[in-house]
């Protein structure tokens, strides 16, 4: 699921809607895991809001928002929902789970 | 010398007080300037001491963190490639990268090549895994590197020109075991430079051997790439240090103070730096207090400098202004000076000297009383003995001493005053050495002639003798004048006339006016003797001849009337035989009289006999 105002709005009916088709769906963010998805994998969005917290800081001080240069997410999150994996009859393997930084039991 | 001349002298060009209270504050404050400078300049000289230590330590402890971090991924890699690769073992090869990559959040991406050089797995945060891609690695720097050096840092290089990235490798004991190549995410190192603070605002920034900003608590600078200007100053900065502590700009353009040591690993520099306003916080106050004690100091000087100056020149002003007073003749001023030194009793010599001086002055006045009619040496005499007693009045034995010019009323008419004047000093002058000798008493001018006293104030011995002597040298002195007058057509003679007896002697007059003379009838007789005396003759009365007896050749000239006498007096000549002088006829000398009659009347001392 691409993560947008829509989706995540309606990120419940998302999740039912992949439930009740019995469909492994990867999300973006953990906190989608958390409300039920299988699985998501993106940078890690404490991170981010920390940084932009920070940019905006710069800018109200004064800096041009033009000086500012882009900044690449650099920590990703794999989060995994033991539970939906179980429902759905899937056996996460292994080598997900060892990389998993998140797992809903 | 009056008070004006005293007050004009006491403002002196280079006033004492003002050297006394210079020297003084000179005295103190030069030795203070010089400490206090010196204490400033070592004080400055071991605060930035401190301060280089403190920060090269800072940059130590920097570069260990950051260290630290690389050691940490490093370690973590060794666990990669602590066994060969053998049929099978691939997945457990798998397992321990996935786990790593768990554990180090920096690692992008991780590559195992083995012992053939020949990639295995590739395992990326961003990439599906690649397994067994069988790509030969071997000629990979980063693998060769590894095996060469066990662990290989790689460049710094910049993921789409912003993001830094740089490749480690890590080699396993044995070539079979292969070799771990990893990406490591630079932007990572910000947790931990930006944990480092040094001071109160300063803070630490890495830079790689190109001089390229690796990491700096404020992440954009490291983003922006290597043309930021920003990251071009500190480039200079890094330039601009040997290992030691370097003054330069950072980053935001401050003045900082910065240090430096190396990472040894990939060949980076960490750094340190300080704001310099703050670093030099504690040298500043250092050389406050140092600036405010010596402004105490100084403060302290001139107050102690003029407190010695004043008690130094106070006293000296107090014997200026006594001298002053002493010099105007105030003799009763004392000066009043209890400091209890050489002051003190300068000033009490001061107050002696005034009392003597008083003394002294009070005696010269007395003398110069006493010398209006006495002899010099016979004035020091009386005034020695303290007898001016000897001024009161009294009656004594005297020898009076009369002589005048003649014909010097006819002179005075026919001269010039000029003339007469110089003739009248002369005359005088020669008279007066020789009175001055024989101790004679003056009693007064009167124009042309003289009033002389023998016997008194001071008795003498032999006064009659030692009056005709004196007499006789007085003629021999003025004579030859006398023919030198005559030569210019001046006819002017000189007699005297000597009488003895008792008279009532002493001061006559009134105050600050007063004459010591004699009043009695041997003083008339004595004038008119002299009336009768002819040029170059001295006459004396038969008293005087009596008590010369035979010292002196005496010329008897009988009994004489003489003018204003009432009897016959007989009359005695001194002197040279002249058969002329002697034989001249009383006449004659009443005729001389006559001549210059009215004059004589004036200024006859007829006054003492009235």
């Amino acid at each position: 699921m691409v993560t947008d105002v829509l989706t995540t709005l309606n990120r419940k009916r998302v999740i039912d809607f992949a439930a009740e088709h019995r469909l492994p769906a990867i999300y973006e963010y953990a906190n989608l895991v958390h409300d039920g998805g299988l699985l998501s994998y993106g940078p890690d969005q404490r991170t981010i809001f920390e940084r932009a917290a920070a940019l905006t800081d710069r800018i109200l001080k004064g800096a041009k928002p033009a000086d500012l240069p882009l900044e690449l997410p650099s920590r990703f999150e794999l989060a995994v929902n033991l539970k939906t994996a179980k429902m759905l009859g899937l056996a996460i393997p292994e080598a997900i789970l060892v990389r998993a930084d998140d797992v809903v039991e | 010398m009056s008070i004006g001349d005293a007050s004009s002298a006491a403002r002196p060009r280079r006033p004492l007080f003002r050297k006394y209270f210079t020297a003084l504050f000179i005295a103190v404050v030069v030795p203070l300037l010089a400490n206090g400078a010196s204490e400033a300049w070592f004080g400055y000289r071991d605060q930035k001491e401190m301060l280089s230590q403190r920060l090269r330590a800072e940059a130590g402890s920097a570069a260990g963190k950051i260290q630290g971090f690389l050691d940490e991924i490093t370690g973590q890699l060794q666990w990669t490639v602590q066994l060969p690769w053998r049929d099978g073992s691939d997945e457990r090869h798998r397992f321990d990268v996935l786990r790593l990559m768990r554990q180090l959040p920096a690692v992008v991406e991780i590559t195992l090549v083995d012992g053939n050089g020949v990639e295995r797995l590739q395992v990326s945060r961003a990439n599906p895994d690649i397994v067994n891609s069988g790509t030969d690695r071997t000629k990979d720097p980063a693998v060769d590197g590894a095996r060469s050096q066990r662990i290989w840092y790689g460049p710094v290089t910049l993921y789409s020109g912003s993001e830094p990235h740089m490749t480690v490798a890590v080699a396993g004991a044995r070539g079979t075991y292969g070799v771990t190549v990893a990406v490591i995410n630079l932007k990572l190192i910000w947790d931990v430079i930006s944990a480092i603070h040094v001071g109160g605002s300063g803070d630490a920034f890495v830079l790689d051997r190109a001089g390229r900003l690796v990491a700096h608590p404020d992440i954009s600078l490291v983003l922006r790439g290597e043309g930021d200007p920003a990251a071009v100053r500190l480039r200079e900065l890094q330039q601009a240090t040997s290992g030691e502590t370097v003054e330069g700009r950072d980053a935001e353009g401050r003045a900082v103070i910065a240090a430096t040591a190396p990472i040894r690993g990939p060949d980076w520099t960490a750094f340190v730096e300080e704001p310099a306003s703050e670093a030099f916080t504690p040298l500043r106050a250092a050389l406050w207090r140092t600036g405010f004690l010596l402004l105490a100091g100084a403060i302290f000087a001139a107050g102690l400098g003029y407190l010695l100056a004043r008690r130094m020149t106070g006293p000296i002003r107090l014997l200026e202004k006594g001298a002053a007073e002493i010099g105007a003749g105030r003799f009763d001023q004392k000066i009043d000076i209890s400091t209890g030194d050489e002051l003190e009793g300068l000033a009490q010599r001061f107050n002696e000297m005034a009392v003597e001086l008083a003394l002294s002055q009070e005696r010269s006045e007395r003398i110069a009383r006493l010398k209006r009619f006495l002899a010099p040496q016979v004035a020091e005499l009386v005034e020695g003995s303290e007898q001016e007693a000897l001024l009161d009045s009294h009656r004594a034995e005297v020898v009076a001493i009369f002589c005048d010019l003649r014909g010097f009323t006819s002179f005075s008419h026919a001269a010039k005053p000029e003339e007469m004047m110089g003739l009248v000093q002369e005359y005088y002058e020669a008279l007066g050495t020789i009175i001055t000798r024989y101790e004679a008493t003056l009693t007064c001018f009167m124009g042309d002639g003289l009033m002389l006293l023998v016997n008194a104030p001071v008795p003498c011995p032999d006064p009659a003798l030692r009056g005709v002597r004196m007499a006789m040298e007085m003629q021999a002195a003025v004579q030859p004048l006398m023919s030198g007058w005559r030569a210019r057509g001046h006819a002017i003679g000189f007699g005297m006339g000597l009488a003895k007896g008792p008279a009532i002697v002493g001061r006559i007059g009134y105050e600050g006016r007063s004459d010591y003379t004699a009043i009695g009838n041997v003083v008339n007789l004595a004038s008119r003797i002299c009336g009768a005396a002819e040029d170059g003759q001295i006459l004396m009365d038969a008293a005087v001849a009596a008590e010369i007896g035979d010292a002196l050749p005496l010329v008897p000239l009988g009994s004489r009337m003489l003018r204003g006498l009432t009897e016959p007096v007989s009359v005695f000549s001194a002197g040279p035989a002249d058969p002329n002088l002697t034989k001249l006829p009383a006449v004659k000398v009443l005729a001389v009289q006559r001549n210059t009659g009215s004059h004589k009347d004036h200024k006859s001392p007829d006054v003492f006999a009235r």
